[in-house]
Formats: structure tokens, C-alpha cells, sequence
């Protein structure tokens, strides 16, 4: 399909012959030729797309049954659009690529012989799945909802939570050839203009063909400093979308994507869930204390008990390392072997799990767990305790789930570290990883803030929670972070 | 936002940079800054180069509130760049005996030094602002190390052990406050950074310096009340002090020493070669750091294969600094005029 961008002609019969040279073979292209008091024109729309009963009773029976008094076709074309037809959304295409684009967005295109513009009706109607409970971010308390793959519906979730005109969604379309609508959405009396025209500046800019997911845009809007860690956010949470938004950040949402991504994003964001918000403030922090320390652990551990094992047995406990000694003394493999095959066998396992049909990936777990869980150790092949430290690792790092490809990378590192240069190794890496993380800084806010640079009045959310009373003074607002740590006080 | 300075640093941050900076001196084996017994009269050594430091830190501090700053002269800026590589070679060398001597018997002090040069790399690549976040975890963590060692400490903290309260001779007294004084490099790069600084920097780097040989101080106490005698015969006595301060189930602290040493060293070793990268007008910035990080690895590896590191004589770490730190600056003060660049502009 061929498709030259220009503008509508005012001659009937060329507009209709484009319409149909450009739909050939489009089989659920529908176009229906009418004729209006005498004048000829043509409705057009996707087959599928569309809601057909409003097609009919909003659309075309006003249209087509009433008897309008006109002195030109214009004039015609006027009053259809300001007295006839009963649809809400409504617009005008001047270029064919505009009534294209309205076509395959769900609306109706109806074309008036004489007028060089089609009017165009929002009637989208297009299959779509329901609104479901959140499978990635799951709560105990709150809400059930989550953002589904259709933009105007997720525009909605977010909409009944923030019941302001301050909410603003600006939609711009991405991919040269899909031409994918995306949402900016902001609070304008919160965010900083100068964000949002940054951002979408950015998305403009972003030279791709077509926007399928939410990850083609990410390297247009994430930092420009080679991390492990990411500076965008994402949840398919409206609740956490709205608590984003209310903090001056932006959230993008894109036509067909269940999830929406906001940024600027910080680290502490990682360790922060819905239910924090719902429980009582002693059990959050407690919570979000353990939150950080699985994240130490499901990173440094492996790595550690590699090194302390092959460098620095005298730091571990005698007894301790009497029980850990028999045990790996019969295994065959070193330590950082022992624990680089047995990552990756669970991480085979984990991916295994994830796409293969439910009914099979059960069966993986089990073979999984019984042949790592116990025929290794019995053949000697691994050490028990070195199985214990792999599975507090795995578990750790599913409750840090954000971070969980970082942490599955990382900690590979970490035993190569731990196994070649022992605790040295261990720590100089992290001081290279923290250095990193404290070098990003997504659109002027460091990624490690409000902790260094350090704010305290963004801290009642970060290592706990303070109750609503004082939070709802206190939460973070990233426009106050942002360059925190370099405009402070006099010269000198 | 986007738009706001980059590659600045907060005041806190220059007093968190200076105290580890400062502070990981002492750190090292002892025999590299001090000389004679470890005795309680080393605290009146610390005391003493504590107020000496900041004496000879007034021509640069005079240089700042003058506007007159050495590094805006290029071929001074160039020697201060060499400066600044013998100086992270220097604290390269140092914490790679210790790991190949103590933490690694098997492992070779060049391999040591080559993993900190990159880091080092690395982190001078990301600039001051990644560094100067770190440097507050950096911070919490020694200090909280600290604290937790000297509070594990306490049960074997013999008063008696402080005296008599001079034992070594004047000479050693006094040779041991020029040792602590001239290790300190906190002069020369408040002169790199401050321009660097959105604020105040007199006042952190002051204060980074009197926190610094205050915790020293602590330290070195703890050192002479816990082991007595036995302090003289340490290599690390701090080292030595961590492992002793056991306490339940938290058997051996000395992981913490040996943590925050190499977080300590590690921030360092970026501060300084950074500082270097910034010295030097030419060439681009990765260039710079890569081989900035590089020489400071030769001058390491060169340090530990060649130069005994214990008996190495004072004078190579004392005469840079009186050259660099009290020495340019006085001429600076004398002989150059004051530059307003970076005030018109930020007026502008």
C-alpha cells in the first residue's frame, strides 16, 4: 500500500479514488457511498475498529434521515458537523494521512463532495481485554486495578483518581511507519514545564519506525551514562502512576501497552509498594528495611561466600566453618564454580518457568528442585550450603523485583570478584557500582537522592514510612531534588 | 533542571571528599607516618599536625578568598597534575602492601594497584558529582565503623596504658608532626576543587581537617590504651585494634577496617586522578583520566617493587607537600593577580 500524504481534494470522485487505491486489497477496509440532500458523499471506516451500533445510530441515521437546508456544500458540511450528528468526539482531517490515521484510531471518515476536509467520529469500539488485578505488582490492600493496552482507557484510570483539570495528557504520535499514539501525562501545577517539553522534545526526537512496547522508548528518555540500573520507572499500577504524577513526575503511556513509565526515577523507588501505604507505618519500615537488605543480600552473598570461603575462612565462626567445610571438601568443583553453575541453572530454570504453558512449567520446577535440591548434593557434586546460600539469593531477589535483571547480572560479577580477589574484589566492586548509581542523573535528579544528595524532608518515605499526617507535608517532590547538591549558598 | 550547573559539588560534599581523604592516611602502616614508639605522646604529634595543617593551609585558603588560584596558570596546573598522580600512587602503594601482605598473602601488590587504577578510572570518567554522592555513603560507613569499633573496644581500654604520657624524644615528637602534616594533600585539592564548590569552602575544608585528626586521635588513643606496649611492634595498629574489638557473635570487626579502607582508598584514588584530569587543559576527559589512572598505577607498582614502603625516607612525602600545598600558594599570593573570570560570569 502506497500512501501519498497530501491534502483532500474538493472532487468527490478523486477523493474516493484515492481512498480506494490506497485501501486495495484492505479487506477490512468498509466504505459506504451515500447521497446527502442531492450532494454525494462517502462514510469510510476499519472494519473492527469501530463500535457499528454507534457507526449506526450516532453517525449515520442522523445524517442520512434528516432534511438540512444548505446554500453550498461548506455550509452543508458545517451543519453536519455542528447540528447533526450526535457523536462527542469529533475532528476534521485536511490531509490524507490525518483521515488514515483517524481511520485506524477507531474513527468514522465521512467525505462531502465539494469540501476539501473530512469530518471524522470517534466511535472506536475495538476488541480489548477488561480491566484486570495487577499481575506483576500485586497487593494485599488497595486497589485492583491495572492498566490495560488501551490508551483511552488507561487514560481514564488515572483521570477518576486525579479528579483535576491540573492532570494533563499530551499525545503525540511516535514510529515513522505505525505512527503509535503516546501520552504525556502530567500534573502541570507539580512538574516542571521545562521536564515536560525535555521529554517530549526527546519522544519527538526518537527515530523509530514503530512503537510496540514501552522498552523501544526507553533509550530516548533514560540517562546517557552506561548503568546497570534504570533511570525510568515502570508500573501497571494507575494508584502508583497517580502517586508518581502528584510527586511533579511524568508518566508516558503508549497505545497497546499495559504498562506506563515514569520518570525521573529514583533508586529508592525500587524498594517502595502500594501496600507500604496501607499498613501501618512500623510495619512499612520494617518492610522496607527488608527490602533493602534482600536487595544486599541477593546481590553481595554468592559473591561473599565465595570470597570469605576461598580467602578468608578465619572471619567465619569455627564452628560454622567446620559444618560448611565437610560439606564442600567432597564437592569437585571450586567454590566460584560451584556457585556460577548453580546460578545459572536456576536462572534456565526461572526462564524455563516463565514461557513455557503453565501446566509444563510446574513440571520444570519440580524436576528443577528435585535434581538441583537433591541429587547434586547427595552426588556430591555441590555443597549443601552452598545450595542454601543460592536459594536465599533467588528468593531475596524476587522481593526487589524492579531491580531483579540488574541483581541477576550483578551478582555474577560479584562471585567473579569474590573468587579472584576475595573481599577486595567485593567491596571495590561495590564502590564501583554505588559510584555508578550516584553518577546518574535522569533529567538533573540524581538517581540516588533524597538519600546523597541528602533531603530531609523527602526522607519520611525512603528507609520508612511516616504516617499520613506528616507525609502528606513531607513526600518526595522530585522538582526539589533536582540539583539539590550543586546550587547551595555563597561563593567561598 | 537539565539545565542546571553539572560537575559542581555541594560544601558537604568537599567535607565529606577531605575527611576520607584525610583519614585513610592513617589508616596505613604506621611506620609510614609516624616514627619512633606508638605512645601517648603521638596524640600530642596528632594534635600538634592538626593545627600545623591548617596553618600551612592559610596562603591557599588566602588563594581562594583572593581569587588567585595556582591552577589558572597551565604549567602549574600541569605539575600539580604530577602532584596529584604521586600522591594516588602513593596511597595505591600503600593499601596494596597491606592487601598482598595481609588481606591476600597469594596475591601480587601490582595486581592490587591495577584493579584500583581502574576503578579509579572509572570513577574520575563519571566526574565529581557521582563521587561526591558516594563520598556520603563512604562517610557514614567509616564513621559508623569507627564508632562501632571503638564502642566494641571499650571492655579492653586500659587507662594505664597511656602512661607515662612521652616516652619518645623530641626529635621523634616533632619528626611525627611533620610526617602527619606533610602526608595531608587536602591543601592542594582545595585549591583543584574550589572552584568546584557551590558554597562555602573554607569553612568544610576546616572543619573536614579538625573532624579528621580528631577521629585519628580517638583512634590512636584506642590504639596505645588497648594494646599497650604491644602497639609499637603493629604494622596497622588500627588494623590490629578492629580485630580486637570482638564482641558476641561479631567476632571479627577487622572486615570493617578493611571495608572502609577500601572504600576510603577507593574515593581517594578518583578524587585524585580526577583532580589530575582537571588540572591538565588539554586532551579529552577519558583520555585524561585513562592515563592518569595509568601513571598512577606505574607509580604504585614502582613504590611497592622498588621502594621498600616502610623505611622509604619522609622527606618524599614531605617535601611535595610543602612545595604544593605552602609553597606555590605563597608565591601565587605574591605574584599573580587575582582572576574575576568564573565571578563575571556567574554575575552575567
Amino acid at each position: 500500500m502506497v500512501i501519498r500524504m497530501d491534502t483532500l481534494y474538493t472532487e468527490y470522485d478523486k477523493n474516493k479514488k484515492k481512498f480506494e487505491d490506497d485501501f486495495k486489497d484492505c479487506s477490512d477496509f468498509l466504505m459506504r457511498e451515500t447521497v446527502i440532500c442531492g450532494e454525494k458523499g462517502f462514510f469510510c471506516v476499519m472494519d473492527g475498529l469501530i463500535d457499528s451500533l454507534q457507526l449506526s445510530q450516532l453517525i449515520m441515521s442522523p445524517i442520512l434521515e434528516r432534511d438540512i437546508s444548505f446554500h453550498d456544500n461548506q455550509d452543508l458540511q458545517n451543519k453536519i458537523k455542528l447540528s447533526v450528528v450526535n457523536s462527542l468526539e469529533m475532528n476534521e482531517a485536511t490531509t490524507f494521512k490525518d483521515c488514515y490515521f483517524f481511520l485506524m484510531s477507531g474513527f468514522c471518515v465521512f467525505v462531502l463532495d465539494g469540501c476539501n476536509k473530512a469530518l471524522v467520529f470517534g466511535i472506536q469500539g475495538w476488541a480489548k481485554r477488561s480491566i484486570d488485578e495487577p499481575t506483576n505488582e500485586s497487593n494485599v490492600k488497595g486497589a485492583k486495578e491495572c492498566f490495560i493496552e488501551a490508551l483511552n482507557d488507561n487514560k481514564a484510570l488515572l483521570r477518576k483518581r486525579l479528579k483535576t483539570h491540573h492532570l494533563k495528557f499530551k499525545q503525540i504520535k511516535l514510529g515513522s511507519a505505525a505512527n503509535t499514539p503516546v501520552v504525556i501525562a502530567y500534573v502541570d501545577n507539580r512538574a516542571d514545564p521545562e521536564l515536560v517539553r525535555e521529554i517530549e522534545h526527546r519522544l519527538k526526537g526518537a527515530n523509530l519506525n514503530t512503537v510496540v512496547d514501552y522498552g523501544e522508548i526507553l533509550p530516548f528518555v533514560d540517562t546517557d551514562i552506561k548503568s546497570f540500573f534504570s533511570c525510568v520507572g515502570n508500573t501497571e499500577r494507575p494508584d502508583a502512576a497517580v502517586s508518581k504524577l502528584l510527586e511533579g513526575r511524568i508518566v508516558i503511556m503508549i497505545e497497546g501497552t499495559p504498562f506506563a513509565i515514569y520518570l525521573p526515577y529514583l533508586f529508592s523507588d525500587n524498594f517502595q509498594s502500594v501496600d507500604d501505604y496501607d499498613n501501618p507505618p512500623f510495619h512499612s519500615g520494617f518492610i522496607r528495611v527488608l527490602k533493602y537488605f534482600s536487595f544486599v543480600i541477593s546481590v553481595f552473598l554468592p559473591g561473599i561466600y565465595v570470597a570469605v570461603g576461598t580467602f578468608h575462612q578465619e572471619l567465619i565462626p569455627t564452628n560454622l566453618l567446620y559444618t560448611i567445610a565437610s560439606e564442600e571438601i567432597t564437592t569437585p568443583f571450586s567454590l566460584t564454580t560451584e556457585a556460577i553453575i548453580l546460578l545459572v541453572l536456576y536462572e534456565i530454570m526461572r526462564e524455563a518457568g516463565i514461557r513455557l504453558p503453565k501446566a509444563i512449567g510446574h513440571a520444570v520446577s519440580i524436576i528443577g528442585g528435585i535434581i538441583i535440591g537433591e541429587t547434586t548434593v547427595t552426588a556430591g557434586l555441590i555443597g549443601a550450603p552452598m545450595l542454601v546460600v543460592i536459594a536465599m539469593t533467588a528468593i531475596s531477589s524476587y522481593v526487589v523485583y524492579p531491580l531483579y535483571e540488574s541483581v541477576s547480572f550483578l551478582r555474577f560479577l560479584f562471585i567473579l570478584f569474590g573468587g579472584m580477589f576475595g573481599m577486595y574484589g567485593i567491596i571495590l566492586g561495590a564502590g564501583v557500582v554505588f559510584i555508578n548509581i550516584c553518577s546518574l542523573n535522569p533529567f538533573g535528579v540524581p538517581l540516588s537522592s533524597p538519600i546523597s544528595p541528602l533531603d530531609r524532608h523527602s526522607l519520611g518515605d525512603i528507609f520508612y514510612r511516616e504516617t499520613w499526617l506528616k507525609l502528606s507535608k513531607r513526600k518526595v517532590r522530585v522538582n526539589k531534588l533536582r540539583g539539590a547538591d550543586i546550587d547551595t549558598g555563597k561563593k567561598r | 533542571m537539565t539545565q542546571a550547573k553539572r560537575d559542581r559539588v555541594a560544601p558537604i560534599s568537599i567535607f565529606f571528599l577531605f575527611y576520607i581523604s584525610r583519614i585513610v592516611i592513617s589508616l596505613t602502616n604506621v611506620q609510614s607516618i609516624s616514627m619512633g614508639m606508638m605512645k601517648t605522646d603521638i596524640l600530642i604529634s596528632v594534635l600538634s599536625a592538626m593545627g600545623i595543617t591548617l596553618i600551612t593551609a592559610l596562603p591557599a585558603i588566602y588563594c581562594c578568598r583572593k581569587h588567585k588560584n595556582p591552577f589558572d596558570v597551565k604549567w602549574v596546573g600541569f605539575f600539580y597534575a604530577i602532584y596529584f598522580i604521586y600522591l594516588a600512587g602513593v596511597n595505591i602503594s600503600r593499601f596494596s602492601y597491606f592487601a598482598s601482605t595481609t588481606l591476600n598473602p597469594n596475591s601480587k601488590a601490582w595486581m592490587f594497584s591495577a584493579i584500583i587504577a581502574l576503578c579509579a578510572f572509572y570513577g574520575a570518567y563519571l566526574g565529581i558529582e557521582g563521587l561526591s554522592r558516594f563520598s556520603a555513603f563512604g562517610f557514614s560507613l567509616l564513621v559508623g565503623s569507627i564508632l562501632v569499633a571503638l564502642i566494641f573496644s571499650l571492655k579492653n581500654y586500659q587507662e594505664i596504658n597511656l602512661y607515662p604520657v612521652i616516652e619518645n624524644d623530641s626529635t621523634e615528637i616533632l619528626k611525627n608532626i611533620l610526617l602527619m602534616t606533610g602526608n595531608s594533600s587536602e591543601i592542594a585539592l582545595l585549591l583543584c576543587l574550589s572552584k568546584k564548590v557551590n558554597g562555602k569552602v573554607i569553612k568544610p575544608y576546616v572543619w573536614s581537617v579538625i573532624a579528621a585528626f580528631f577521629t585519628i586521635f580517638l583512634l590512636f588513643l584506642f590504639v596505645i590504651a588497648v594494646m599497650g606496649d604491644a602497639a609499637t611492634m603493629q604494622t596497622f595498629p588500627i588494623y590490629t585494634l578492629f580485630q580486637l574489638s570482638k564482641n558476641g557473635i561479631f567476632e571479627r570487626i577487622d572486615v570493617l577496617y578493611i571495608s572502609f579502607w577500601i572504600f576510603g582508598i577507593f574515593i581517594k584514588s578518583v578524587l585524585l586522578v580526577y583532580c589530575a584530569s582537571i588540572s591538565v587543559k588539554a586532551m579529552k576527559k577519558s583520555t585524561k583520566c585513562i592515563i592518569f589512572a595509568v601513571l598512577s598505577f606505574a607509580v604504585a607498582t614502582c613504590l611497592t617493587e622498588l621502594v621498600e614502603i616502610n623505611t622509604a625516607p619522609p622527606i618524599i612525602y614531605v617535601a611535595p607537600f610543602f612545595v604544593f600545598s605552602v609553597f606555590i600558594p605563597i608565591m601565587t599570593l605574591v605574584f599573580k593577580k587575582r582572576n574575576y573570570g568564573d565571578e563575571l560570569v556567574e554575575k552575567f
